[in-house]
């Protein structure tokens, strides 16, 4: 081997380090990153909703506690079958992952929605800002999207009872209700941070009409323009439903939307007698990130520091 | 004299290769880089290659300290975290690269053997080729594995220390053989196999 090509090898070994490292360490992130949230749920539920954050791969900042109207919590479920080394070399227990990406995870923290205690709040409490404790020491207020928390109320016979729910892996959801007795029900309406990014079909074949879940009739994976039900904005609200007449909800995500939701979302009416009511419909959606949309949240994230 | 400088050196490269950990690590590097230096200066003692080698066996000596309090696992997990240790990685595999070098360029033309010494010497040149094609393009290949897809990156991986360790094990097994070629103090004859 000629002298000069061992160290011309050693010249593109040292560059090919420079840059491999250099590239590094500009896709690390200075602190975690939470992603936007629409959490609504009831008080009365021993109910654990996720907070989903991204953080380095390598020495993953871990969620720890938060704090809601000045009340902390900390998480409830981490799994204790793993464990890292944080920063200080002291063992940590790991949150599940999510996503693993090159340099990133996107990791959960469970929380348990029964330790929000809200004494004499009467209504919705509603929660933007949050203050975020993580184990490397990152400890600030994160906009979050939104927390809706409604406090304990006595339970009310329900008068638009769901009959059936489903789902499929491409982010359509489906509901259909049975009504009790006569009622009156008002438009759907999803709240503005999901709008653009969830429509909502309604199944509706008159006042007396029973309908049957799309989904579970299909023999194959039905895909939201198999739903042939007109959209929840072109019905002509509010709409009527005898006793035992059914109706259905089908809702489709977006699977590219980027904002954790755990809600449940209220559907109001009233009957003949001018009782009001809610029907709730639960709706999860957990963030899948492509590289992309990853790319996107971090220089996000990084042009509002 | 030459089959105690080659015996010092392959001593010395087992303590390098193999890395036991109790508390501290019971085969010390530093150890390993003395008794290879001692082994360069009792083969070619003066020449410009086996200088060089000495020298760069006596900077690894101390660059490799922290290995006798740090098993390799513990390094991996500070190499994973800082830039500071990464680039200690960096610099100890080239530096050792750039000692086995100089070694085999001892070897190659500063080393008196007692028989068949254009043979010897042109299964030194062999083993060169083969080492540093290894050596060289595993060195290349290494930092690739912090950006890549981490199943390419596990592939590669364990692509890169199966050859190494093949190259590590093949170096040592031609230093035994030229080990051989040179008489012991009992017998007074070598033997090429």
């Amino acid at each position: 081997m000629k002298r000069l090509w061992f160290w011309g090898a050693l010249s593109l070994i040292a560059v090919a380090w420079v840059i491999n490292i250099a590239i590094y360490e500009t896709e690390q992130l200075e602190g975690p990153i939470v992603l936007e949230h629409y959490i609504e749920l009831p008080m009365e539920q021993n109910h654990l909703f996720k907070i989903y954050y991204l953080t380095n791969k390598n020495n993953p900042a871990i969620l720890q506690s938060m704090e809601v109207n000045g009340l902390s919590i900390s998480t409830t479920s981490l799994s204790n079958d793993m464990w890292i080394y944080d920063n200080q070399n002291s063992i940590q227990s790991t949150p599940n992952i999510v996503q693993e990406f090159n340099h990133h995870l996107l990791l959960e923290a469970d929380f348990d929605a029964s330790m929000l205690s809200l004494e004499g709040v009467e209504d919705k409490s509603l929660t933007t800002n949050v203050f975020l404790t993580f184990s490397d020491g990152t400890a600030k207020d994160f906009d979050i999207g939104e927390i809706h928390v409604t406090p304990s109320t006595v339970k009310q016979e329900s008068k638009l009872t769901s009959m059936s729910t489903g789902g499929t892996s491409n982010g359509l959801h489906s509901s259909i209700y049975v009504a009790q007795e006569q009622l009156l029900i008002d438009e759907f309406v999803l709240p503005q941070i999901l709008s653009e990014n969830v429509q909502v079909k309604v199944h509706y074949e008159g006042e007396k009409a029973r309908v049957s879940d799309a989904i579970y009739q299909s023999e194959i994976m039905p895909s939201w323009n198999d739903v042939s039900q007109p959209l929840a904005k072109d019905i002509d609200w509010p709409i009527d439903l005898g006793p035992e007449a059914s109706v259905g909800l089908y809702v489709q995500i977006d699977p590219s939307f980027t904002t954790a939701i755990d809600a449940r979302i209220e559907w109001m009416g009233e009957t003949a007698d001018g009782e009001k009511f809610i029907a709730p419909l639960a709706l999860q959606h957990i963030p899948q990130l492509t590289d992309e949309s990853l790319q996107k949240i971090i220089k996000q994230a990084r042009d509002a520091s | 004299m030459k089959r105690l400088g080659l015996k010092y050196m392959i001593i010395g490269f087992l303590f390098i290769l193999l890395d036991i950990h109790i508390l501290i690590d019971v085969l010390p590097d530093p150890v390993g880089y003395i008794l290879i230096g001692s082994g360069i200066v009792k083969l070619a003692a003066g020449q410009p290659n086996a200088k060089k080698a000495e020298i760069t066996a006596y900077i690894m000596m101390v660059l490799s300290i922290p290995t006798f309090f740090l098993s390799g696992e513990v390094l991996q997990q500070m190499q994973n975290e800082s830039i500071g240790w990464q680039s200690y990685g960096f610099a100890d595999s080239i530096v050792h690269l750039i000692l086995v070098y100089f070694i085999f360029g001892m070897l190659l033309t500063e080393v008196e053997y007692v028989l068949h010494a254009e043979l010897l010497r042109g299964r030194v040149r062999k083993m060169m080729i083969i080492y540093m094609s290894i050596g060289l393009s595993t060195a290349f290949l290494q930092p690739f594995l912090l950006n890549i897809d981490e199943n390419i990156a596990l592939v590669l991986g364990i692509g890169i220390i199966v050859l190494s360790l093949i190259a590590q094990l093949a170096f040592l097994v031609h230093l035994r053989g030229l080990q051989k070629t040179f008489p012991s103090a009992n017998t007074d004859q070598g033997s090429i196999t």
